[in-house]
């Protein structure tokens, strides 16, 4: 296991440069992190355990079972009924939900700081005692199903992704969607859930992150009493998945859906993730896509293409480096109605190579730097989304040192260094280019 | 924290709520005018007047706005409803009169330039298309035409396709000069904010403002319809609706806490029947939205052709049954719901300037938090009862599906199963 601080002393308070909370972190016997966020400006508490675990990490053939488990969780253990957990949290006023990713799962309550005791004691519950029947699994099956309905086949652009991701994706288990694919959903049981939740769900494979009106001191006490006495895991390695080779040749999609009203063109290409102790290129690339996509009127791509030209309604670029493997660094653009997409893809292909010849102005990234740090104060006033990050970013294989000098590395980031980034990035070997229309397009010769 | 309020000799009014702690501030323009005070031939004005917001004033063009607030690492929004529009900005302290100066410009000098007007058209027609591939987005929009039948509430905000492309910059600076008046606008901010230094800045820029008398605004009545539309989706989209309190009614907290209670969250009655026992959809909620002089309860689920009448009379069972049997336990819990959602939405800087902003619209004051929450305390079981009851018997239910919808199922058919 990534120890979360590099340091692993037993309890160290960090103020971090920029911002005003205290972050504090230790680990219990079992293996479970703890992380402690201060802000005392409300008696309210966010209280969230993350697991590192997520549909990246699923055996082959049973895609989909990391967010079943997340739906299971809701069922009930020896001391809670099937969906007594949310009218708990509920009666004492809180909300709670959870959240799926190919990295991470993670639960979570917000309440009234008195109120962390007793969701504690649920979380800790449920963490090693859920109970679930063949019967919940056959209901919970036709939730999912509905979910996947909803969210992803009534929605072309999320079917898009899926595809997409597939393509982009030679071996890494990201090429698989969050939600699973829908045959392999309909055959998920019982023993796959069991099996899954029993090997992941240990306070050795957990990180707990509560952030608002508490002390250490309080949560360790807290936190020793209820999550203290579970039983890790034993032998619970740390994550290996299938890595990328490399990509000889670019992939092209037509995506072809009679419900999308809007056609655009996409291009992804395969990108460095934020790794631990090597943040840089990382850096470089997020400010790569600011510079490109980050203001729908001053940046790059809105400039060259909906303003100096009408090439576009929409014109962007898109890049995550908070991952645990390799990410992806994107582009696209939205071409004014009626534009071929095979002009608007070259339309996006001249503004980027006109802009790998010019360069970065000067004054757009002082601009971008001076909202990055605005940037801060805001997350600073926004307690339950620092929560959040932190959690993201421990999951992805990051440590709080890595996070604390994330703000500072962005800064530092110079216009060589952007270019530099983008020369590497734009590799069309990389890539997957998808059209995306009502009906297929020609591509002109 | 402090809310204070000042209303200027033109009836333009300034509301600060001080929030200790911070170092940013959400600073905007609430305007008292949305798509209900468009007259029918001006359907979606209000909607492409937000749009034409930032691009461009006698002072700045469109990147000029955009680099004022980027500079300070800021950021600028907009939004239409059907009974307000609203320009803000979230910036550090120090910029918080940046921040008024470039929306004060928006609001007071718009240039409503040709050719911007025309790229503009453009988008909005694309955000109709989108609309409407949007079933989930859709549906509401129709219960809300049959709720409210060739009304000013019943119309869409985007307005008709065929509207949009006839709109020019008369229609724009038309509605600004029918409906931007100094009594209808409310500076409102929220953060680390000086009130008095916003009072002397609106004093100076909307103080020279003359007051106008308010076009009337077209009376609400909810009648209730139906409209069924099939087409080939991977689900059907079931809304409900019934008439509701409008929110300067008394009942406005009861049957808050009643839609709380019937799908309200995960613990809520339709969520834990629909869902969690029988695995008929992922998505299932009850919300309860309010108006000047009227107001809606609305159930929506998305599911499966097949099983959309099973879904169907499981809501209408629980409806039926909420009038009766409706616990303490229910209530309390979706009071205490309720009460922690406003008490912790208090802690964002922009939710206060529109919580406060909206109050002073409809109270002309801002009642405390202490006050609303004694209000939410004092519903009692009979009166969340009597919320259901009224509901049922005394309001037509307007039934929207969208989607294969396989069975027969109507809104009479609703009708009658609620009746018997």
């Amino acid at each position: 296991m990534r120890p979360i601080f590099r340091c692993l002393a037993a309890m160290i308070a960090m103020s971090l440069p920029a911002n005003a909370e205290t972050v504090s972190s230790f680990t219990l016997d079992n293996g479970m992190d703890v992380v402690v966020i201060e802000d005392h400006r409300a008696p309210v508490v966010v209280h969230m355990v993350w697991y590192r675990v997520g549909a990246a990490d699923e055996p082959v053939g049973k895609s989909g079972i990391a967010h079943f488990l997340e739906h299971l969780m809701f069922k009930g253990t020896d001391d809670l009924e099937p969906g007594e957990f949310s009218e708990v949290v509920a009666a004492n006023g809180g909300r709670d939900n959870a959240f799926t990713s190919w990295d991470y799962t993670a639960y979570f309550q917000r309440v009234a700081a008195d109120r962390l005791d007793l969701m504690m004691t649920m979380e800790a519950d449920r963490m090693r005692n859920l109970q679930f029947s063949d019967e919940d699994m056959v209901t919970e099956r036709a939730v999912v199903l509905e979910e996947r309905n909803q969210r992803t086949d009534s929605d072309p652009a999320a079917l898009f992704r899926e595809q997409r991701s597939a393509a982009q994706y030679l071996n890494l288990p990201y090429n698989i969607p969050i939600i699973g694919w829908r045959h392999e959903i309909e055959a998920l049981d019982t023993e796959d859930a069991l099996a899954f939740y029993r090997q992941y769900y240990a306070p050795n494979n957990a990180i707990l992150i509560v952030a608002g009106d508490v002390t250490p001191d309080e949560v360790r006490t807290l936190a020793e009493a209820h999550y203290g006495p579970l039983h890790p895991t034993e032998g619970l390695a740390e994550r290996q998945r299938p890595q990328e080779p490399p990509h000889l040749v670019e992939r092209r999609l037509q995506f072809a859906d009679p419900r999308i009203g809007t056609p655009y063109v996409l291009r992804s290409y395969l990108a460095p993730e934020r790794d631990s102790g090597a943040q840089e290129e990382a850096a470089a690339l997020t400010m790569l896509a600011q510079v490109l996509g980050g203001s729908g009127i001053t940046s790059v791509l809105a400039r060259k293409l909906q303003f100096e030209t009408d090439a576009a309604i929409d014109a962007s670029a898109f890049y995550n480096g908070t991952s645990y493997d390799d990410t992806t660094f994107g582009v696209y653009i939205v071409p004014t109605p009626g534009q071929p997409l095979d002009e608007a893809e070259q339309a996006l292909d001249r503004a980027i190579a006109e802009f790998m010849d010019e360069g970065v102005d000067a004054e757009q990234l002082d601009r971008i730097k001076s909202q990055l740090r605005a940037g801060q104060v805001y997350d600073d006033d926004n307690v339950e989304g620092l929560a959040r990050r932190y959690g993201v970013a421990l999951t992805s294989g990051l440590t709080l040192e890595d996070i604390a000098a994330w703000p500072d590395l962005l800064q530092a980031v110079t216009a060589e260094d952007i270019m530099a980034a983008a020369q590497n990035v734009f590799d069309r070997r990389n890539a997957v280019t998808g059209w995306v229309g009502a009906q297929n397009e020609e591509r002109a010769e | 924290m402090t809310v204070q309020l000042h209303t200027l000799s033109n009836g333009f009014r300034i509301v600060t709520e001080q929030m200790p702690g911070l170092a940013s501030a959400s600073v905007g323009i609430w305007v008292n005018a949305g798509a209900r005070n468009e007259r029918i031939e001006q359907n979606g004005i209000a909607h492409f007047l937000e749009h034409m917001a930032f691009k461009g004033t006698e002072r700045r063009n469109a990147l000029e706005i955009a680099e004022a607030i980027e500079d300070v690492g800021g950021f600028i929004n907009a939004y239409t409803s059907r009974e307000m529009t609203a320009y803000y900005a979230r910036v550090l302290e120090q910029d918080v009169p940046l921040a008024f100066d470039v929306i004060s410009d928006i609001l007071l000098n718009p240039a409503f330039d040709p050719n911007e007007i025309e790229i503009e058209r453009g988008v909005i027609l694309q955000e109709i298309g989108q609309a409407l591939d949007t079933p989930d987005d859709v549906i509401f929009d129709w219960l809300q035409e049959d709720a409210y039948p060739d009304q000013a509430l019943g119309r869409t905000i985007l307005g008709p396709e065929e509207r949009i492309r006839a709109f020019g910059k008369e229609d724009l600076s038309g509605f600004v000069k029918e409906h931007y008046g100094p009594e209808r606008m409310i500076l409102s901010a929220a953060g680390a904010v000086d009130h008095d230094q916003l009072v002397r800045l609106a004093e100076a820029t909307f103080g020279h403002l003359t007051s106008r008398s308010a076009p009337t605004v077209e009376q609400a009545s909810y009648k209730g319809g139906e409209r069924i539309v099939q087409k080939d989706l991977e689900q059907v989209h079931f809304a409900l609706g019934f008439e509701g309190p409008n929110y300067r009614d008394p009942d406005i907290y009861a049957a808050q806490i009643y839609t709380g209670a019937l799908g309200g969250g995960m613990s809520s009655r339709l969520f834990q029947e629909v869902r969690e026992k029988r695995g008929l959809c992922y998505t299932i909620f009850a919300q309860t939205g309010a108006f000047d002089d009227s107001g809606m309860t609305t159930i929506y689920a998305g599911t499966s052709g097949e099983e959309v009448g099973d879904l169907a009379d499981i809501t209408i069972s629980e409806l039926k049954r909420s009038v009766d049997d409706m616990t303490a336990a229910e209530v309390d819990r979706a009071r205490a719901q309720m009460k922690a959602g406003m008490l912790m939405g208090l802690e964002s800087a922009s939710n206060r300037a529109e919580r406060i902003a909206r109050m002073v619209a409809i109270w002309g004051r801002v009642p405390t938090p202490a006050e609303v929450v004694q209000k939410i305390d004092s519903v009692t079981v009979a009166d969340v009862r009597r919320v259901a009851e009224d509901m049922l018997s005394k309001s037509a239910p307007t039934l929207a599906l969208y989607g294969p919808v396989g069975q027969n199922l109507t809104r009479a058919k609703i009708e009658a199963g609620l009746k018997h």
